[in-house]
């Protein structure tokens, strides 16, 4: 099982490869690429949240001196892209959906020149009615987003309720008998749940370059977690073949999800082919919170029915996600459904799940995708239930948690089911119902569950003539690390050093396919595919040795970069030895592969309808307790200190678990008590850090850390992702504390001072 | 637009260079000196990513001219040390977790630095205020703080 000891580079201290570059300067982002007769591009966008465009004139624009290109939507071809449903363009056509959207776009000499012949482009716009609450948006009579809706291209199994109206993507889920699961509980409770959109908040923003370089491909110099779907998406949008189009990713300034996007890519490239010079597009801060995607917003409405004694019985869940006017990524809200029955069994249990148009800027991916809203109502009702019955809230989640072998509400049957072990050491580290918590501090708990890993990835590991080895995968490193694991994961197969190992990563031209790294499916899934194409590569290195000593592979032992004889440990050769001077006597070079597909099993059609996806691979856990100090006069929350216990099978690198379980717990934080973007007739109202401010090194609380390790027998050496499971604790937790705290309980996000004082002035009028 | 000569010397190379009067200063540090280890991130100085030190002191060069570089010396990232010849703050920062993308790093290295020289010995809180006028949305600070404390170690040979 798990064999840590045993290791010589996995879950050893290893510095990040790219952290010199990182220190110094020398890490080239996008927005670092100065190229020669570069232009400057800027994106005119829609000022109204939805109208029709009666007329766009760009003449005066094109006459401006310096202006190189004016493009709209008549100057492209009239393509969709989407994840699951092809509903968006490069530039709005007919109509505009959102504040924000891309109605055209220039390139120009310099920046300033772009930015005042935006000004001269006049658009002419027929308001339409618009919709912003995507309940307002599914009643009958409203006012429809999309009219030809159901004639997109969707790469779902679509429901009735799918496509229609203002619904794009809808699933349901439907396990035991939910009529005779709430005959047979004692209570039911009935809550109804809120949360605002959250902003990524990668300190980056989206950039690309485009160029056409000298054979006439499209090069492409961008900051995505998903190189190869970008290569995709423009052959697609631009109808050039996959093959004349380069992309080379730089380092990424954080992603978290939101780079797991196609945004300046398409427009940059168009300009490029339109004007056949190097162009930039870069993000301005506030077209972050305007024009790029956000965790969705939502509304959850979740009824529980349970028996006496604290036995969970039956859930019967909604879900609405505002997806914004587009939906790159409604797939959110399936994998909140996945999370909505928390870590926990219920025989009986029905989920509708329904991603909703809105007027609104778009939803799309970000760490925790999906389950940070369902978790949140999940959670803040686990810990009403405990309150009603007089149950511990830790005894409560105990006597429901999972365990191994255990099925999901979906039918998925679960391995490595480790959520009870966080919960009990979690208990512990805290101090929980010791009273060990000084007199102004109140604990709270809330434990999770996430799908990890999944979907199509490969890998290519080649061994060098001086001993060395490159790997090349299409699995990008947004900073989480991947590069630096990668590297690790090949030399532990390979018996080298873990700085004999080069990693090459995201280029299109020089590594495989891998889908995006999202889901937790970096180091279980591309790893996995790095691990096995590793071990094609030892195992024609050991042929090779084997060749050279004049024996049988079994004879050879392979460590610390030399092949040794099993029965004669003094006969040593260097792999430079072994593979030096390209003379290759037994084959050829040595180029080991592996490509995968961890998401091979479907659903049952019984129980899941409008699946988004195949079973995920595996699953993660974690429990964490936060103690806070509410000052009762204010409202104000402080987080003093987080217990936070993760199940993330065999640690890879530990530095590297620990800073993105505490960035996770970070972003958890932000949107518990400050992160809502907020909205006011479709428009943005604050769109910047200072106003929708991630929390700062002072509002972080100590963090208490540890893990349950196990064994995950998908992932390589027995790894598990933590990047998401890591965020979606943190804003039950908070809620529970606070009730537990104050008496107020706080059912939408974030938990305000504002919201705490009226809640607070609600018991007292109560009490009097 | 009028422009003005500066003399200002960045990295302890002296320039004499003539810039428009509204030029910020992190652009002439990025598109005209090529500097580009200087980030852009919000543009608003919230988030710090574009600090740089003027005569040892931290500034967010995004809310800086350039024209009040002038007759001053400007430390940007690349001068903090290169190759084998790196700060302790940088070393530490690669041994601590104190970076995982890298974007608000050169920012950071900036205000620790600001920091130590006031203050060589900070205790944690210290350490946590003095670099709560910079972002970090991957870390959670603690890997930044930790390298920060260790650097202090370092620098004092303790």
């Amino acid at each position: 099982m798990n064999k840590l000891n045993e290791y010589a580079v996995i879950g050893k201290k290893t510095t990040k490869t790219d952290a010199v570059a990182k220190v110094t300067g020398g890490a080239r982002f996008a927005t670092d690429i100065y190229l020669p007769n570069m232009l400057w591009a800027k994106v005119l966008r829609s000022p109204v949240p939805h109208a029709r465009i009666l007329r766009i004139d760009t003449e005066k624009a094109k006459k401006l001196d310096g202006v190189k290109a004016v493009l709209t939507a008549a100057d492209v071809p009239e393509a969709r892209y989407g994840a699951l449903v092809l509903d968006m363009g490069m530039f709005a056509r007919g109509k505009v959906r959102y504040i924000g959207e891309a109605v055209a776009a220039v390139a120009a000499v310099n920046e300033e020149i772009a930015l005042a012949a935006l000004k001269l482009i006049e658009v002419a716009y027929e308001p339409l009615p618009a919709v912003f609450d995507p309940l307002e948006a599914i009643k009958p009579g409203a006012p429809i987003l999309h009219e030809d809706l159901k004639s997109y291209k969707t790469l779902f199994e679509r429901t009735d309720k799918a496509m229609t109206g203002n619904v794009n993507y809808q699933a349901e889920i439907t396990s035991g008998d939910l009529e005779a699961g709430f005959a047979q509980s004692d209570y039911i409770f009935e809550d109804s749940y809120e949360v605002p959109k959250q902003h990524p908040s990668y300190m980056e923003p989206n950039s690309t370059v485009a160029l056409v370089d000298s054979d006439g491909r499209l090069v492409i110099h961008n900051t995505t977690q998903r190189p190869h779907i970008n290569q995709a998406i423009l052959s697609s949008l631009l109808g050039i073949p996959i093959a004349k189009i380069r992309v080379v990713p730089c380092h990424v300034g954080g992603g978290f999800g939101g780079k797991n996007r196609t945004l300046t890519e398409p427009t940059a490239a168009a300009l490029a082919l339109k004007t056949r010079q190097p162009v930039r597009l870069t993000f301005s801060h506030e077209e972050e919170f305007t024009s790029a995607t956000t965790r969705h917003s939502g509304v959850m409405v979740m009824k529980t029915g349970v028996k006496k004694d604290g036995t969970l019985v039956a859930s019967d869940v909604k879900l609405y996600y505002d997806c914004g006017a587009y939906a790159p990524t409604p797939n959110a809200v399936w994998l909140g459904a996945i999370s909505s029955s928390g870590a926990y069994r219920i025989p009986h249990c029905r989920v509708e799940a329904y991603s909703i148009y809105t007027n609104k800027m778009m939803g799309g991916a970000f760490r925790g995708y999906g389950a940070p809203q369902s978790n949140f109502a999940r959670e803040s009702q686990m810990d009403r239930i405990a309150r009603e019955l007089k149950i511990d809230p830790i005894e409560l989640r105990l006597k429901n948690c999972l365990v191994e072998g255990d099925s999901l509400h979906t039918g998925q049957k679960l391995h490595s089911v480790k959520v009870k072990e966080t919960l009990l050491k979690a208990r512990e580290l805290s101090g929980w119902g010791k009273g060990r918590v000084p007199a102004n501090r109140t604990l709270g708990v809330a434990c999770g569950i996430f799908a990890c890993g999944g979907f199509a990835t490969s890998g290519i590991v080649r061994l060098n003539m001086d001993g060395t080895a490159t790997v090349a995968t299409g699995a990008m490193d947004m900073g989480q690390g991947l590069r630096t694991v990668m590297g690790q994961i090949a030399a532990e197969e390979l018996g080298m050093a873990a700085e004999d190992v080069t990693v090459i990563i995201g280029d299109t031209d020089s590594t495989p396919f891998d889908v995006g790294i999202f889901g937790d499916r970096g180091t279980h899934t591309a790893g996995m595919a790095v691990q096995m194409a590793a071990q094609d590569a030892r195992k024609q290195l050991v042929e090779q040795a084997a060749f050279a000593f004049k024996t049988t592979p079994n004879n050879i032992v392979l460590g610390g970069g030399k092949a040794r004889l099993a029965s004669d440990p003094d006969k040593v050769l260097d792999y430079k030895d072994l593979l030096g001077g390209g003379q290759y006597k037994k084959g050829g070079p040595i180029i080991g592969k592996a490509s995968i597909n961890l998401t091979e099993t479907a659903f049952d059609p019984a129980i899941v309808r409008g699946a988004a996806s195949r079973m995920f691979s595996t699953y993660t856990f974690a429990t964490h307790i936060v103690e806070i100090e509410v000052d009762p006069k204010t409202g104000v929350v402080r987080v003093p200190k987080t217990y936070a216990v993760h199940d993330c099978g065999t640690v890879v690198n530990p530095d590297g678990l620990r800073g993105q379980i505490i960035g996770g717990l970070a972003t958890g934080l932000g949107y518990a008590l400050y992160e809502g973007v907020a909205f006011e007739n479709g428009q943005v109202q604050n769109p910047s850090f200072l106003e929708c401010r991630p929390p700062t090194a002072v509002d972080m609380p100590e963090i208490v850390f540890d893990t349950v390790e196990e064994f995950d027998e998908k992932g390589p050496f027995g790894a598990k992702g933590v990047g998401n499971v890591s965020v979606i604790n943190m804003a039950p937790a908070i809620a529970n504390a606070v009730e537990t705290a104050t008496g107020v309980r706080v059912t939408s996000l974030p938990i305000t001072p504002g919201k705490i004082v009226q809640g607070l002035g609600q018991l007292a009028k109560e009490e009097a | 637009m009028s422009k003005h000569v500066i003399n200002v010397t960045v990295n302890g190379e002296a320039h004499a260079v003539e810039v428009p009067a509204k030029r910020l200063l992190a652009d002439f540090l990025r598109d005209d000196l090529l500097l580009t280890g200087t980030k852009r991130g919000c543009e608003t100085g919230t988030c710090g990513a574009c600090s740089v030190l003027i005569d040892g002191e931290v500034v967010k060069s995004c809310l800086n001219l350039a024209v009040q570089a002038d007759g001053r010396s400007v430390t940007t990232v690349e001068g903090l040390g290169q190759g084998t010849n790196l700060h302790p703050l940088q070393t530490s920062f690669m041994e601590q977790g104190g970076l995982q993308c890298g974007y608000c790093t050169p920012g950071f290295l900036m205000a620790a630095h600001d920091l130590l020289s006031r203050n060589p010995s900070p205790s944690e809180e210290e350490i946590r205020e003095g670099l709560s006028g910079n972002l970090c949305r991957c870390t959670g600070y603690q890997g930044i703080v930790d390298s920060v404390k260790n650097a202090a170690e370092k620098m004092h040979g303790r």
